[in-house]
């Protein structure tokens, strides 16, 4: 027995070992609420090639005698895909001011998040008004709608600091290089312990891309990114709005948006932009409206002591467009008596109260 | 143990590694730029040199684990501590400590000087501290027994080689099993279950985007990631016992 101490302890420490690591992991799991790494690695290699073809380019290499402005303007128009900016060339105007927009397009959450409030004025002192209330909360801290937004204009083609230009030259002539961080590049990152630096790598490389028209990279991108870092809430947005608005799968955007909820309960602007969704107001996210679902969504919102400042309105609205006109009523009056809210905040309070009053639908 | 720490403390190399970490962190405002605002700056920068302080600890472990006790060996100073009455599996878990405790200072040395040179660019103090140098003290302690063991092999290569072969491996551990799956090769899908099994994990004592985020972890899952490092710990103090137990000195 005494011969065989160190090779009994052994065996036992081994499996020891295993079954602590068997428990250790489990608990990993649930505390980082991250699924198997497998279902990650399962995903890159589902969507690993798009990072390697250049489909869209290829489909854009003829030059035309005609001069390259019209070579650009089909391009653009299926590489990207964008009402926005088939628009800009239609109008034959520069590429720079083809895709600038209404001053409340500056950011592109305001196209879900603002768009919402703004369809509900119908003057233009209103609209104003309502822009304002839709604006994007900056104090929401770390990956806030301030930062989501001025990276979401990239791919609404609103990109006022960029040469268009140049950008859609190399759309012309296909010269598209082969992307500089690929997934192979941002795993072993994530391996070494850079996950951080992987998933903003991938964010930059999505930027690129993203002015390249190289959209099928950039699904892949944004897909690839919360598998790296799961908190990386621009990925989540910026991916919900681009299903939500150009290719029409709103449920899929809205689930995207329930599942980084989960994960990431407290960040205000994932309820706020699930609060959006479900109101659906104009019914812009599809047929479909969840007005429960949208109050809940703005009630844990307005919960949060950095709430947005519009959170009273976005309550009191869902509850009229759910004929519970009364309450939404009772509701903005207790706001707009809120002596600590802003004098202008508290006029638009009224002015709602007014519209809500007035039977107007929402 | 106090030995050991102090045999090690002495070495040249700590203070080289200390200056490479010093100038690697002052270099972390080229990493702000990938960032669009302060907060997401901050945790960029924290989580970038929180990665390159792992990277050195373990640089740190290795160098310091594969000569302290083969220096003993080679010099032939282990046989006068031989005629001491104490065991081999003392002598060897003393080194362990003694070396362990080295990385540990040096670890927490770095992360001392992160913490003010965010202190100084931000202003802020750095919550979660504790959490992610508790797991990065049970990153190193398994680290520093894996090289430990391996210095007990005949070359210094081998050593070097086999403990850089298990950091990666163990880091990319769950990867290598899915690739081997995926390749439908039974054998080889065999042999990297069972190397699953056995080199520890160490993307799971990888923290940082938790803490970077949430701020904190919850105390059960640290007794849980504690325990199974314990394991682990025991597991290979017992396998370099026994390997210095067999050796022919």
């Amino acid at each position: 027995m005494t011969k065989h101490r160190y090779l009994l302890l052994f065996i036992f420490s081994l499996l020891l070992t295993a079954v602590s690591r068997h428990y250790y992991l489990q608990q990993h799991r649930l505390e980082m609420k991250t699924g198997n790494a497998r279902q990650n690695l399962d995903q890159i290699q589902k969507s690993s090639s798009a990072f390697f073809t250049n489909k869209d380019e290829n489909e854009s290499t003829d030059e035309t005698s005609d001069g390259q402005q019209t070579e650009t303007t089909a391009t653009c128009s299926e590489n990207c895909n964008l009402p926005e900016h088939a628009k800009g060339h239609i109008q034959g105007q520069e590429h720079q001011h083809g895709h600038e927009h209404e001053p409340e397009h500056d950011h592109a959450g305001q196209l879900v998040a603002g768009s919402a409030t703004n369809d509900i004025a119908s003057t233009a002192d209103e609209k104003q008004l309502a822009v304002q209330a839709g604006q994007p909360h900056e104090q929401t801290g770390t990956h806030g709608h301030e930062e989501f937004n001025s990276k979401a204009k990239l791919l609404t083609c609103e990109h006022a600091d960029h040469d268009h230009a140049d950008h859609h030259e190399h759309h012309a002539h296909g010269q598209a290089s082969d992307p500089a961080v690929s997934p192979g590049f941002v795993l072993l990152l994530r391996q070494l312990g850079f996950a951080e630096l992987a998933a903003n790598l991938l964010w930059i490389q999505m930027d690129s891309d993203s002015h390249r028209g190289l959209w099928h990279r950039v699904e892949f991108a944004l897909e690839l990114i919360p598998a790296l870092d799961p908190t990386f809430v621009d990925a989540y947005l910026l991916r919900s709005f681009l299903l939500d608005e150009y290719q029409k799968r709103h449920d899929e955007a809205l689930q995207i948006l329930e599942g980084a909820a989960k994960q990431l309960p407290n960040r205000i602007e994932l309820w706020q932009q699930i609060g959006i969704f479900c109101l659906n107001h104009t019914g812009r996210h599809g047929p479909k409206r969840l007005l429960p679902r949208a109050l809940e969504a703005f009630q844990v919102m307005a919960e949060f002591s950095d709430a947005p400042i519009q959170s009273p309105r976005l309550i009191a609205v869902t509850l009229a467009a759910m004929e519970r006109r009364t309450e939404a009523v009772k509701f903005l009056e207790a706001s707009s008596g809120d002596q600590t809210r802003p004098l202008e905040q508290r006029k638009i309070d009224q002015t709602m109260i007014e519209r809500i009053n007035s039977g107007e639908k929402f | 143990m106090w030995d050991t720490f102090l045999d090690v403390a002495r070495h040249k190399m700590l203070t080289v590694h200390l200056v490479f970490v010093c100038i690697a962190l002052g270099l972390f405002n080229l990493f702000g730029h990938f960032s669009t605002t302060p907060s997401l700056e901050y945790r960029m920068i924290q989580d970038v040199g929180l990665s390159i302080i792992s990277l050195f600890g373990f640089l740190i472990a290795l160098f310091i684990g594969s000569t302290t006790l083969r220096d003993e060996i080679q010099r032939k100073t282990i046989y006068a501590i031989f005629t001491l009455p104490m065991g081999r599996w003392e002598l060897y878990t003393g080194k362990f400590l003694g070396t362990l405790l080295a990385a540990v200072v040096n670890m927490l040395i770095m992360l001392g000087i992160l913490t003010l040179l965010l202190y100084i660019k931000f202003g802020l103090i750095w919550s979660g501290f504790q959490w992610v140098a508790l797991f990065m003290i049970l990153e190193f302690a398994i680290m520093t027994g894996m090289v430990l063991l391996f210095s007990l092999t005949d070359s210094l290569i081998v050593c070097f080689s086999l403990s850089i072969f298990c950091v990666l491996l163990g880091s990319m551990a769950e990867h290598v099993q899915h690739l081997a799956f995926e390749a439908d090769i039974p054998l080889l899908s065999y042999l990297t279950d069972v190397v699953y099994w056995v080199i520890p994990n160490f993307g799971y004592f990888n923290i940082k985007y938790k803490i970077l985020k949430d701020l904190t972890i919850s105390p059960s899952f640290a007794m849980w990631a504690v325990g199974y490092a314990c394991c682990y710990l025991f597991f290979l103090l017992v396998a370099g016992s026994w390997a210095l137990k067999k050796k022919d000195l």
